[in-house]
C-alpha cells in the first residue's frame, strides 16, 4: 500500500462524517458520535487496484417483510370463522392480522433464529447464506409503485419523478460504474424498465425524466441486459465490428460526420445521440472481444446450477391490475444471475441490477374476502425461492469458488450484493372508516370484505452480502406489537428508548436523538460504501444526490 | 346506496408523531408560540369592486415575498419542476395564475387551508414554524378578492381561458436549442424502404426489422408496448447489421442507391505510359551490396541483388514492361541466371545469358503499388584460375502503365458515384470535399475487402450519419441550395406524418412551386399512409395492447384527425368506431363520453379502490401529474384515519380530483361493462357526491365529467401536446419560450372548432419545428 493509496482510503473513511450521519437522524436533532474507522480505510486499501463488483437484486412489487427479514410472530386471523354479515367480530376487523396461507406450519413456520439472524419463513431457503448476510430489519421502503423503484435507484432526496433529471443525479449503479467501470466493455448491465409499470403514463415521462439511462459518463450509462440471445447477438455485433479493419475504417469516417454534427448541435436529442454514440464507440472501439459470444450462457453445468429452463430465457409481457400491458424485456431472475456471473467473470461488466421478471410479480394485493376464503394471504415462498434464493445461492457459490486471476482473491471478495424490495406488504386493513359511514350494514359488510388487506407497506427490510460485509448480523427489528421498525442508533443497535420486543416507546422515555429507521437512500449509500466508495464525497462531486449516509456498521472491520 | 372506496391503509401505524421536511425525512418541529393562525373569514363587502388583476397585484406585493422567504417560504419544496401541484416560480404573476388555475387560491382546499391546518401532518410549511397571522391574513385577502371577483365576473371559468400569465413575455432562460428528433422504428423502416427499394430481411427471408424491434425501440403491441425515448447504443449496433445487409444487397443487385452505377468499376484513372531507365552504375538509381562498378555497368560477381535504391512507384494498376539490359560471363560453359523481382515476388527468370549485352524485356500486370524492383543473380560459379560466372547489368527500364491512359474519366465517374450515394441516402449532393473523402474511403476499403464491398462500406457509413438518423437533416440549416433546403424539410414532414421520406415527385412539386408546403401537408393528411402512421402513434398514445377493443380509442382519435371533427369529441363523442374508422352508433348509456367509456379504454384502468382510471384520465387528457412526494409518504407513516377528500388532509391535493372522478365512473365496471347495480346488488349512484366543493367536473356520471373537461384549458393544451410529441418528441414548452406558439395554437383551435389538423399544420410551420 503506497502513501497515496492509503490517504485515498483514509479519505474514504473519514468523509463519513457525523454531519452526514446527522442528516439521517435529524428528526431529533441529536449529536451522534464521531468515531471514524481507519481500519475501514485500511481494508479498502488492501484491495486497492483490484476491481469491484456491485449487484443489486431487486424484488419488484414487494416482499412480505414480516415473513422475511423483519419477522414477527402473530395470530393468523384469516383462519377465523366469522359469520357472514358480522360487522363487529372479535378481534375487530381493524385489529385482525392476516398471515400467508399455512402460516405456522412448515414450510411456513413462525420466525426462527439462526446465529444472530432472526428470520421469517420467506428467508428459510436462504439460510445457507446467513454467515455472509447482514440484515437491515429496521427499514422503511417507499410504499408507492415506481416511487419505490425510483428511490432504490437514486437514493433519498427531494425530487420529482417526472422532472427532467439533473446532470448531478446518478442511480446507485451509475455512480458505481462511474467510479469502477471505465475499463469495461459494458460496465453497467440492468434488467429493469422504468415504463414497465402500466400505471405510468408514457406521455408524462419523455426522454430525460423518470429513470434516465444516460446520466454520468457514457460508460456508466445503463445498458439493458435483455435475454441471453440478445446479449450474444449484441456481443457478436461488437466483436465483429471491433475486430474488423474494414469496420474500423468506416467508423473513422462516421466519427468525423458525428463530430461535425455534435459541434453545432446541443439540444436534448443531440445530447442523447452523443451519449449513444459514445456508448456505441466504447463497445466497438476497443481491442475486440476476448470471448466467443456464442459460448456465453450455454454452459450446461452453469445452466444446471442456475436451473435455467427454456421459458426462463424468454421475455414476458403482463397487464397487472388491469393496467396497460408492459414488459421488462428481461429473462427470469435466474437467467439474469447466470448472465451476471458470466459477464462479470469474462471481464465484460462490473455493475448489475437484477430484477424479478414479472411486472409486479410480488404485488400480492388481496381482498379480505379472498384472504378469509383461503385462510391467509397469498404465499410468496415459491415465488421468492424461484426469483431470489435459488439463483442467489448459485451465484454466491460460483463467486466464492472463482478466483480472480492470481490475486489470491475470489470474485466474492470483490463483490457486494444488495437485496432489497420495492416495498413491504400490509397484513390487515382498517375497517373503521367503513363502519363509520351511514351505509346500511350489508353495504358496510361488503365494503369490509372488498378491502385490500395486502396493500403496499413501508415496513420492509434489506440485506447485504459480499466480501466486505459483516455476515451473520442483523440490525434493528420490528416491534411485535407496533409492527413498525424500531429505530437504530448509528452503531446499529436498537434505540434503548423503545421496548426491544414490542417496539413501544418505553414510559417516560424519549426517542434517542441519534436514532432512525433506515431508508432507500441508506441502502444506496451503504452499497457504495461497501464497494469502498465514499457516497458523501461522490455527492459533493456532483455524482449523485442521495442524502442518506451509509450504514458503516455493516462493513467488516 | 352507493359504492364507496374503502380505506386504503390500516391503522397499524404507530410511529411517534413527526413532521416531514421536503426530503421526506423526519425532522424536529418546534411549534410556534401561538400555533397556526386561524383562517380568517372572507369579508365580501370589503372587496366588492375587486378584479382578478387586483388580486394578482395584491398577491405579488403582499404574498409572493413570503412564498420565497428563505426560512418559512414555500419555494424550497415547491419550485418549478418539483412535481408539486402548487408551484412557486420566479415570477409572482405566473405563480398567482398557476395557483389560481389549479384551484389552490379558492376558499377551501387550497394553500390557505394548508397554512392554517390544525393538523401538524398537513400544515405547511412542513418542518417549519407556522406562518404568522399577518402573513396568513395577506393571503386570505387575496383569496377573498379572487373569490369576490370571480363571482362578480360571471364569465368563463379561470381554468377554461387561456392562462393570463402566458400572455406575459417569457423572461426565463431562452437557451433552447433547435429541435430535431431521432428516427423512430417506423420511420427507419420507411426510410430504408424508400432508399433501398426493399425492406430488411434475414437469411431466411424473415422480417429482420421485426426481429430487431427491441433495439430499434419500436412497438408491436404484443411484446413491445412503449417506444424508445432516446437513441441508444443498441440502436446503433443493430444499425450496423441493418446497414451491412441492405447496402450489400443494393451493391450486389445494383439497386436502390446503386441503381445505375457499376460498383465494380475501377475508381482510379490510368496515366499515360511513361519510361524510366535506371542506370546500373549509378548508386542513386540502382544499388547492390555485391559487385562492383565496371564502366557504365555493374558487375555482380557473386550471388546478390541489384535493386532500385528507392521503392519504385507504379502509379496505377495496369501492364508494365520491365527491361533488363545485361550480359554474362560464363563458367563451365554456362552463363548467368537472374530473377526479376517486384517486391518479394519473382516475376520472371532469365537463364544462361550470353556474353553480349542484350535487352531482356518482360511485360506483366501490376497493381497500383510502390515496390522495390530487383535483379537477383542466382547461379554464381567459377573454376579457379579458369573462368568466373558473373552477371553484368547495364540498366533497368520500366515502362508503363502501357497504353494511352484513361485521363480523368474514372475519377470523375467515381466522384459522381459518391455524389449519387449522398443524393440517394442523404438527399443532397456531396460537396467536393465530401466527394474526395468518400472516394478515399472507398479506395481504402477496396484494399481491405474488394471494390463492391468498398462501395457498400460508404453506403454503411452514410446510413450511420446523423443526417440519416435525424428526421431533419442537419444539412438543411447549412445548405445553400434552396431546393435542397426545401427537400430536406419536406423529408422531415413526410417522416413525421407518413413515416417515410418525401418522394422525388413530391419534392419536385415543392421546389417547382407547383405546391406549397402547406398544400403538400394537406395532401399528406389525406393519404392512407398518414392514416396508418397516425393510427400507429395513437395506438401507442392510448396504450393499446393490440386487441380490437383496445384499438377503438386510437380509431376515434385518428377519425377526428382525418375528418377535422372537433377535438372535444375525443371525450364527448356519442358514437363508437368500427375497424374502418367509421362512426357507429353505440348504446345510449355511454352518453357523450367519447373514448372514456370505451371498453378498450376502461379495461386497463381499474376504478375503485385503485383510482387508476381517474388518474390516467386526468394524466392522459388533462395533463395532471400525480406524484407521491416524500411528505405524503411521511404523512402516511403517521396516518390514522383521514378521508381523501378532507380539505385538511394531505391526500386532498390529488384526491380532490381523483375521488370524485372515480365515483363518476362507478356505472362502468373494470371490464368496461355498464351497470346499474353494484356487486352487492345496490343501485349505483355515479354522481360526484359533491365530495369536493371546488371539483371542476361536478355532476352525474362520466358525461358530466367529459362535457366539462373538454372546455378546460388543460384538455386543449394536453391534446396539443400529443401533436407536439408526435412531431417534436416532447411536450410543448407552453409556459416557457413557446407561450406565443401556444397562443397561436389556442386561437386556431377556437377558430376551427377544434380541428386537430389545424394545430398540426401550424406546428409544422413553426420555427421550432423547422429547426430555426
Amino acid at each position: 500500500m503506497n502513501r497515496r493509496t492509503f490517504l485515498s482510503g483514509l479519505g474514504a473513511g473519514a468523509a463519513i462524517s457525523a454531519v452526514d450521519w446527522l442528516k439521517l437522524f435529524r428528526r431529533n436533532g441529536g449529536v451522534p458520535g464521531t468515531q471514524k474507522s481507519l481500519d475501514l480505510a485500511r481494508a479498502a486499501a488492501d484491495t486497492a487496484g483490484l476491481p469491484r463488483f456491485l449487484i443489486y437484486w431487486f424484488v419488484e412489487g414487494g416482499w412480505d417483510s414480516y415473513s422475511m427479514f423483519s419477522p414477527v410472530d402473530t395470530r393468523n386471523d384469516a383462519t377465523l370463522v366469522i359469520p357472514a354479515g358480522e360487522l363487529h367480530p372479535n378481534p375487530s376487523w381493524a385489529d385482525q392480522i392476516y398471515r400467508p396461507t399455512g402460516y405456522g406450519q412448515a414450510p411456513n413456520a413462525p420466525p426462527k433464529t439462526l446465529g444472530n439472524i432472526t428470520y421469517g419463513f420467506l428467508a428459510e431457503p436462504g439460510v445457507d447464506l446467513f454467515p455472509d448476510l447482514a440484515v437491515i430489519a429496521s427499514h422503511n421502503g417507499n410504499a408507492f409503485h415506481s416511487g419505490g423503484r425510483w428511490d432504490y435507484h437514486y437514493g433519498s432526496y427531494n425530487h420529482s419523478l417526472s422532472a427532467m433529471r439533473d446532470p448531478d443525479e446518478r442511480t446507485v449503479m451509475q455512480a458505481f460504474c462511474e467510479a469502477y467501470g471505465a475499463s469495461y466493455l459494458m460496465p453497467h448491465v440492468s434488467w429493469h424498465r422504468w415504463l414497465s409499470d402500466g400505471e405510468l403514463s408514457p406521455s408524462n415521462y419523455p426522454e430525460g425524466t423518470g429513470y434516465y439511462e444516460q446520466l454520468g459518463p457514457p460508460y456508466a450509462h445503463t445498458i439493458y441486459g435483455k435475454t441471453p440471445n440478445d446479449m450474444r447477438t449484441r456481443l457478436a455485433q461488437v466483436g465483429n465490428l471491433a475486430s474488423s479493419a474494414r469496420d474500423n475504417r468506416i467508423r473513422s469516417f462516421v466519427d468525423n460526420l458525428d463530430q461535425n454534427f455534435l459541434r453545432d448541435h446541443h439540444g436534448e436529442s443531440a445530447r442523447s445521440f452523443s451519449s449513444a454514440v459514445s456508448a456505441y464507440k466504447a463497445l466497438v472501439g476497443g481491442q475486440g472481444l476476448h470471448i466467443d459470444p456464442r459460448t456465453l450462457f450455454n454452459d450446461p453445468v452453469l445452466r444446471a446450477e442456475f436451473d435455467v429452463q427454456p421459458d426462463d430465457e424468454l421475455v414476458t409481457s403482463t397487464s397487472v391490475n388491469n393496467n396497460p400491458a408492459r414488459s421488462k424485456e428481461s429473462p427470469n431472475a435466474n437467467v439474469q444471475a447466470m448472465m451476471t456471473y458470466e459477464l462479470m467473470t469474462q471481464g465484460v461488466s462490473c455493475g448489475f441490477f437484477i430484477e424479478s421478471r414479472e411486472v409486479r410479480g410480488f404485488d400480492t394485493h388481496y381482498s379480505r374476502r379472498s384472504c378469509l376464503s383461503t385462510q391467509g394471504q397469498q404465499n410468496q415462498l415459491a415465488n421468492i425461492t424461484r426469483n431470489l434464493w435459488s439463483p442467489l445461492k448459485a451465484l454466491v457459490h460460483r463467486l466464492k469458488t472463482t478466483p480472480y486471476g492470481t490475486t489470491g482473491y475470489s470474485y466474492w471478495d470483490l463483490t457486494t450484493i444488495t437485496l432489497c424490495s420495492e416495498m413491504g406488504r400490509m397484513v390487515g386493513a382498517d375497517a373503521g372508516p367503513v363502519l363509520s359511514t351511514s351505509d346500511d350494514d350489508a353495504t358496510k359488510y361488503d365494503n369490509i370484505m372488498t378491502q385490500d388487506v395486502c396493500q403496499h407497506w413501508h415496513v420492509s427490510s434489506a440485506a447485504f452480502l459480499g466480501g466486505k460485509v459483516k455476515g451473520n448480523t442483523q440490525w434493528g427489528r420490528v416491534g411485535t406489537r407496533t409492527l413498525n421498525p424500531i429505530p437504530i442508533l448509528q452503531d446499529g443497535t436498537l434505540d434503548p428508548a423503545f421496548d426491544p420486543v414490542t417496539g413501544d416507546l418505553l414510559p417516560g422515555q424519549n426517542p434517542s436523538t441519534s436514532g432512525a429507521v433506515t431508508d432507500c437512500g441508506s441502502v444506496y449509500a451503504t452499497s457504495l460504501y461497501l464497494a469502498d466508495l465514499d457516497p458523501v464525497d461522490l455527492k459533493r462531486q456532483g455524482k449523485g444526490k442521495n442524502e442518506s449516509p451509509p450504514l458503516t456498521f455493516v462493513k467488516k472491520a | 346506496m352507493h359504492l364507496r372506496p374503502s380505506r386504503q391503509w390500516s391503522g397499524l401505524v404507530l410511529l411517534g408523531a413527526a413532521l416531514a421536511g421536503c426530503q421526506g425525512r423526519a425532522v424536529v418541529h418546534t411549534p410556534g408560540p401561538t400555533g397556526p393562525a386561524v383562517k380568517p373569514d372572507c369579508d365580501v363587502a370589503a372587496f366588492a369592486s375587486a378584479s382578478p388583476a387586483d388580486a394578482a397585484a395584491a398577491f405579488a406585493a403582499d404574498v409572493y415575498p413570503h412564498l420565497t422567504d428563505g426560512k418559512q417560504g414555500c419555494v424550497a419544496c415547491h419550485a418549478a419542476g418539483s412535481g408539486r401541484s402548487f408551484l412557486v416560480t420566479t415570477d409572482p404573476g405566473e405563480t398567482f395564475y398557476k395557483a389560481r388555475s389549479a384551484g389552490l387560491l379558492g376558499p377551501t382546499g387550497g394553500v390557505l387551508d394548508r397554512l392554517t391546518s390544525a393538523k401538524a401532518s398537513t400544515r405547511m410549511p412542513q418542518g417549519g414554524d407556522p406562518w404568522s397571522k399577518d402573513w396568513v391574513d395577506a393571503l386570505a385577502r387575496v383569496t377573498c378578492m379572487l373569490q369576490v371577483a370571480q363571482s362578480a365576473d360571471g364569465g368563463g371559468l379561470p381554468d377554461e381561458e387561456f392562462p393570463p400569465e402566458l400572455l406575459l413575455p417569457y423572461v426565463g432562460d431562452g437557451g433552447f436549442d433547435p429541435d430535431n428528433t431521432f428516427l423512430g422504428y417506423q420511420q427507419l423502416r420507411g426510410k430504408v424502404q424508400a432508399i433501398f427499394s426493399s425492406g430488411w430481411t434475414d437469411g431466411d427471408g424473415g422480417d429482420a426489422f421485426a426481429a430487431n424491434i427491441g433495439p430499434f425501440g419500436g412497438v408491436d403491441f404484443s411484446t413491445h408496448f412503449v417506444e424508445a425515448r432516446t437513441a441508444t447504443s443498441d440502436f446503433l449496433l443493430s444499425l450496423d447489421s441493418l446497414g451491412k445487409a441492405v447496402c450489400a444487397q443494393a451493391v450486389a443487385q445494383q439497386s436502390g442507391p446503386f441503381a445505375g452505377t457499376d460498383p465494380t468499376a475501377d475508381t482510379e484513372d490510368t496515366p499515360p505510359s511513361s519510361t524510366a531507365t535506371l542506370q546500373a552504375e549509378d548508386p542513386t538509381q540502382l544499388f547492390s551490396a555485391v559487385g562492383q562498378k565496371e564502366g557504365t555497368t555493374w558487375d555482380l560477381y557473386a550471388n546478390g541483388t541489384l535493386a532500385t535504391t528507392q521503392p519504385f512507384v507504379f502509379p496505377a494498376a495496369g501492364q508494365y514492361r520491365l527491361t533488363v539490359r545485361a550480359r554474362g560471363t560464363p563458367s563451365a560453359g554456362l552463363g548467368p541466371d537472374f530473377d526479376l523481382r517486384v517486391g518479394s515476388d519473382i516475376v520472371n527468370t532469365v537463364t544462361d545469358l550470353p556474353t553480349t549485352m542484350a535487352d531482356y524485356p518482360f511485360t506483366l500486370t501490376l497493381p497500383k503499388e510502390t515496390a522495390l524492383v530487383g535483379i537477383q543473380f542466382t547461379n554464381d560459379a567459377q573454376v579457379v584460375g579458369v573462368d568466373d560466372r558473373n552477371l553484368v547489368v547495364d540498366s533497368l527500364t520500366i515502362e508503363g502503365p502501357l497504353g494511352t491512359g484513361t485521363g480523368t474519366a474514372r475519377e470523375t465517374a467515381a466522384r459522381a458515384a459518391v455524389d449519387g450515394l449522398y443524393r440517394k441516402i442523404l438527399y443532397r449532393p456531396a460537396s467536393p470535399t465530401e466527394q474526395a473523402d468518400g472516394l478515399a474511403l472507398v479506395r481504402d476499403l477496396e484494399t481491405l475487402s474488394g471494390r463492391p464491398s468498398a462501395w457498400a462500406g460508404l453506403c454503411e457509413a452514410l446510413v450511420h450519419a446523423p443526417e440519416f438518423l435525424f428526421t431533419l437533416s442537419p444539412a438543411q440549416a447549412t445548405a445553400t441550395d434552396a431546393a435542397v433546403q426545401a427537400r430536406l424539410l419536406l423529408n422531415k414532414v413526410a417522416l413525421d406524418l407518413l413515416a417515410r421520406p418525401a418522394t422525388d415527385a413530391e419534392a419536385q412539386q415543392l421546389t417547382s412551386g407547383a405546391k406549397t408546403l402547406d398544400q403538400l401537408v394537406d395532401t399528406y393528411l389525406q393519404s392512407p399512409e398518414f392514416r396508418a402512421y397516425f393510427y400507429y402513434k395513437m395506438r401507442i398514445r392510448t396504450e393499446s395492447d393490440g386487441t380490437d377493443d383496445a384499438d377503438e380509442p386510437a380509431r376515434l382519435w385518428t377519425h377526428l384527425m382525418l375528418t377535422g371533427k372537433p377535438l372535444r369529441l375525443l371525450l364527448t363523442g356519442d358514437f363508437g368506431m368500427d375497424a374502418q374508422l367509421n362512426e357507429v352508433p353505440r348504446d345510449p348509456v355511454h352518453g357523450k363520453t367519447g373514448l372514456l367509456t370505451m371498453k378498450g379504454f376502461i379495461l386497463h384502468k381499474p376504478g375503485f379502490p385503485r383510482f387508476n382510471y381517474a388518474a390516467r384520465v386526468l394524466e392522459d387528457f388533462l395533463g395532471y401529474t400525480f406524484e407521491i412526494p416524500p411528505e405524503v409518504i411521511a404523512a402516511r407513516l403517521n396516518a390514522t384515519a383521514a378521508s381523501t377528500v378532507d380539505p385538511t388532509s394531505i391526500c386532498f391535493a390529488c384526491h380532490k380530483l381523483l375521488t370524485p372522478l372515480a365515483h363518476q365512473r362507478l356505472a362502468w365496471d373494470d371490464n368496461g361493462q355498464h351497470r346499474t347495480l353494484s356487486d352487492g346488488n345496490q343501485p349505483i349512484d355515479d354522481t360526484d357526491f359533491n365530495l369536493v366543493a371546488d371539483y371542476p367536473y361536478k355532476g352525474k356520471g362520466m358525461e358530466a365529467f367529459s362535457t366539462q373537461a373538454v372546455k378546460k384549458e388543460r384538455f386543449i393544451r394536453h391534446t396539443l401536446d400529443a401533436e407536439f410529441l408526435m412531431l417534436l418528441n416532447r411536450p410543448m414548452r407552453h409556459d416557457q419560450d413557446e407561450r406565443v406558439v401556444y397562443k397561436q395554437l389556442w386561437d386556431l383551435v377556437q377558430a376551427t372548432d377544434g380541428d386537430l389538423r389545424a394545430p398540426l399544420k401550424a406546428i409544422i410551420q413553426s420555427p421550432h419545428y423547422q429547426g430555426k
